[in-house]
């Protein structure tokens, strides 16, 4: 049998997708649809960027370790500079947190909030 | 007529061994040697490989490069940070690098690293010059710090299988079997970025039956003797 995957409350605090005005756009407010949010989607590469950074930026105790050349422990700050910079590594944190919202907007959905 | 007299022999019994490359200069390889030195060299010497260890200050060329030739030597295994054509010792010191090591080094061997991005082009130059199967990342291997040990789990599963005598192939699937169901773990625990950051390593491992095909890196049903 399948384990549950379990969604902490700060997850559902934390962006989704953005709406026509380019407002965050939170789970549970994805998740209720009641806002005018984009579908996940829709976004553009520059607002999936944007919206990885804003999830890394609410994740207080965010820090990767790597095996790459250039500097072994990346900091919530750094992160932030590689995803903005979209260098290769910050491409790939980027990547992650667009992994984590796809799960999570398709294990809310089944729950159906 | 001279009497003929068969020539002498002698038979020499030589131990298959695993040559270990681990650098230790800063936090985070220092980690993922610490947990090979617990949970992968012990499992392998308990399979009966003999084990030859360059690690810390050791892990330079000078000293890797004799140890890789000898005789017996099939697999060579480590943690150090890579680029796509490099895989580092102590302090960023190049230990192998493309066009720059033997042939001898790696030839008629299994060769894993826990290094970023030596898939790319180092792992598919190996198996150009004789290895006979490559385990490693085309992109950077990341995790996250505070569960560090259970990325270096899924990691050294690699070098578990082998020792056990499987495949190359086979040792494929049971690594992907362990990596998706720590993933599983991690969400049953609410760790979402945690589970997210183990697939995309998945992701990134190649190997002889890893996608893309048709294959770079390797024969998949190489295996240990």
């Amino acid at each position: 049998m399948a384990t549950k995957s379990v969604i902490k409350p700060e997850q559902w605090e934390m962006p989704v997708s953005f709406d026509e005005a380019g407002n965050p756009i939170s789970l549970r407010d994805y998740a209720k649809g009641t806002h005018d949010a984009l579908s996940f989607s829709a976004l553009s590469d520059d607002q999936r960027t944007e919206l990885a950074a804003k999830r890394i930026e609410m994740q207080p105790d965010y820090e990767m370790g790597t095996i790459r050349l250039a500097g072994a422990v990346v900091s919530r700050e750094q992160a932030l500079d590689e995803v903005r910079n979209k260098t290769r590594l910050g491409r790939r944190l980027a990547q992650i947190e667009t992994r984590v919202i796809l799960h999570l907007i398709d294990e809310a959905a089944k729950r159906g909030s | 007529m001279a009497k003929k007299t068969a020539p002498k022999e002698q038979t020499l019994t030589i131990r298959v061994s695993v040559v270990g490359i681990d650098s230790t200069h800063e936090r985070v390889t220092l980690a993922a040697c610490e947990y090979r030195e617990k949970f992968v060299y012990p499992y392998i010497a308990r399979k009966g490989y003999a084990i030859e260890k360059c690690q810390g200050s050791l892990a330079k060329r000078i000293y890797v490069s004799p140890k890789a030739q000898q005789p017996g030597v099939a697999f060579l295994t480590g943690v150090g940070h890579g680029f796509d054509q490099t895989y580092t010792g102590q302090y960023w010191e190049p230990i192998f690098q493309v066009g720059n090591y033997s042939a001898a080094e790696v030839k008629g061997k299994i060769v894993h690293f826990l290094s970023c991005k030596t898939a790319m082009e180092l792992g598919p130059d190996f198996v150009r010059n004789g290895c006979l199967a490559y385990f490693g990342y085309d992109e950077d291997f990341v995790f996250t710090t505070a569960d560090q040990d259970v990325f270096f789990e899924c990691d050294s599963e690699i070098d578990r299988a082998f020792a056990d005598g499987l495949t190359a192939a086979q040792v494929y699937n049971r690594v992907k079997a362990l990596f998706v169901q720590r993933a599983a773990d991690f969400r049953a625990q609410g760790k979402q970025i945690e589970a997210a950051t183990l697939e995309s390593n998945l992701d990134c491992l190649r190997c002889p039956s890893s996608p893309p095909g048709p294959n770079a890196w390797g024969d998949p049903d190489a295996k240990l003797p």
